[in-house]
């Protein structure tokens, strides 16, 4: 620090250091005591909201499950229908043969 | 560590867990930090309690990011003194002061401030009133002189903490603060005569 801002004085003087300790003088002659049911209002505040936090993040959680559930069924029943498709149409393709002779016979040709 | 900043140490977490209790014990501990701050940087027409309240509500949102690596308090004078700055900040309208603009009640308290005489006593009201000048004289600052003079003046903090919390050097607090208090004798030396003109 130069020698210049070492003179500047720390404490407040004049009109604005008169109004500067009045003020401090008012602060400190209303205490410090928490008012009468002042924590508990303040604490049952938050814990109000934070259960509404919580709920809305149960909210959002549940919501994305079931989406994602939705979307499973979907991804599995589309899965099915054309499983059973694909079934009938192999059905279609190799005919059922009772014997031996005659799968050898439907493979040779 | 003072006794005050160990108990608060203590309790905090228990509040996290939400042990019954604890939050409440923690507003005791922890209202005489923030009362002292919410009085010295109150916005003009804010209710002290009413501040006071929503600063706790913040510091409790906040509960599990503190990692207790520096003392609660130093923690808890920062978010309120953040929040008081963001009400202040969106108060600020004008930078000039004239006598039509003081109340009567803000004459009568300059004159008797004038007169060398302290104007707390046998005012209960004394704190709203002195509030609302002083609010109304930092808007003829810059919103930095007013930080540095509200921190300096006001809650009584020495250069090297404000130096700290605004991540400045000391000259720089001090020169800010020169400056500033230079403004306010001018303003508060142009309203002399009008109130004092007064009968």
């Amino acid at each position: 620090m130069n020698q210049e801002t070492e003179r500047i004085p720390e404490e407040a003087s004049g009109i604005w250091g008169k109004l500067v300790e009045s003020h401090r003088e008012t602060v400190a002659a209303r205490g410090a005591e928490v008012p009468f049911g002042f924590a508990l209002r303040v604490a049952a505040r938050w814990r109000e909201d934070r259960a509404r936090e919580i709920l809305q993040v149960w909210e959002r959680v549940s919501l994305r499950a079931a989406f994602a559930s939705s979307a499973a069924v979907l991804v599995v029943a589309g899965l099915s229908v054309f499983r059973e498709q694909a079934m009938a149409a192999e059905e279609e393709l190799i005919p059922v043969m009772e014997t031996r002779a005659e799968e050898m016979e439907w493979l040779l040709l | 560590m003072d006794s005050s900043e160990e108990r608060a140490a203590d309790w905090w977490p228990r509040a996290l867990q939400g042990e019954a209790g604890a939050a409440e014990r923690l507003v005791e501990i922890l209202y005489p930090v923030v009362i002292r701050i919410v009085r010295n940087h109150l916005p003009r027409g804010l209710d002290e309690e009413d501040l006071a309240q929503e600063v706790f509500l913040k510091l409790f949102a906040k509960l599990g990011t503190f990692r207790g690596d520096q003392p609660m308090e130093h923690w808890v004078a920062r978010i309120t003194r953040n929040l008081c700055f963001d009400h202040l900040r969106k108060q600020r309208r004008r930078r000039e002061l004239r006598c039509a603009d003081l109340t009567e009640e803000e004459e009568q308290m300059l004159e008797v401030i004038l007169a060398e005489e302290p104007f707390h006593r046998g005012r209960p009201d004394g704190l709203e009133s002195c509030g609302e000048l002083l609010a109304k004289l930092f808007c003829t600052l810059r919103p930095e002189e007013e930080r540095v003079l509200r921190m300096l003046d006001l809650e009584g903090l020495p250069v090297k903490e404000i130096a700290a919390v605004l991540n400045w050097g000391e000259s720089r607090i001090k020169v800010t603060a020169f400056r500033a208090r230079r403004k306010l004798q001018e303003v508060l030396r142009q309203l002399e005569p009008g109130v004092k003109g007064n009968p």
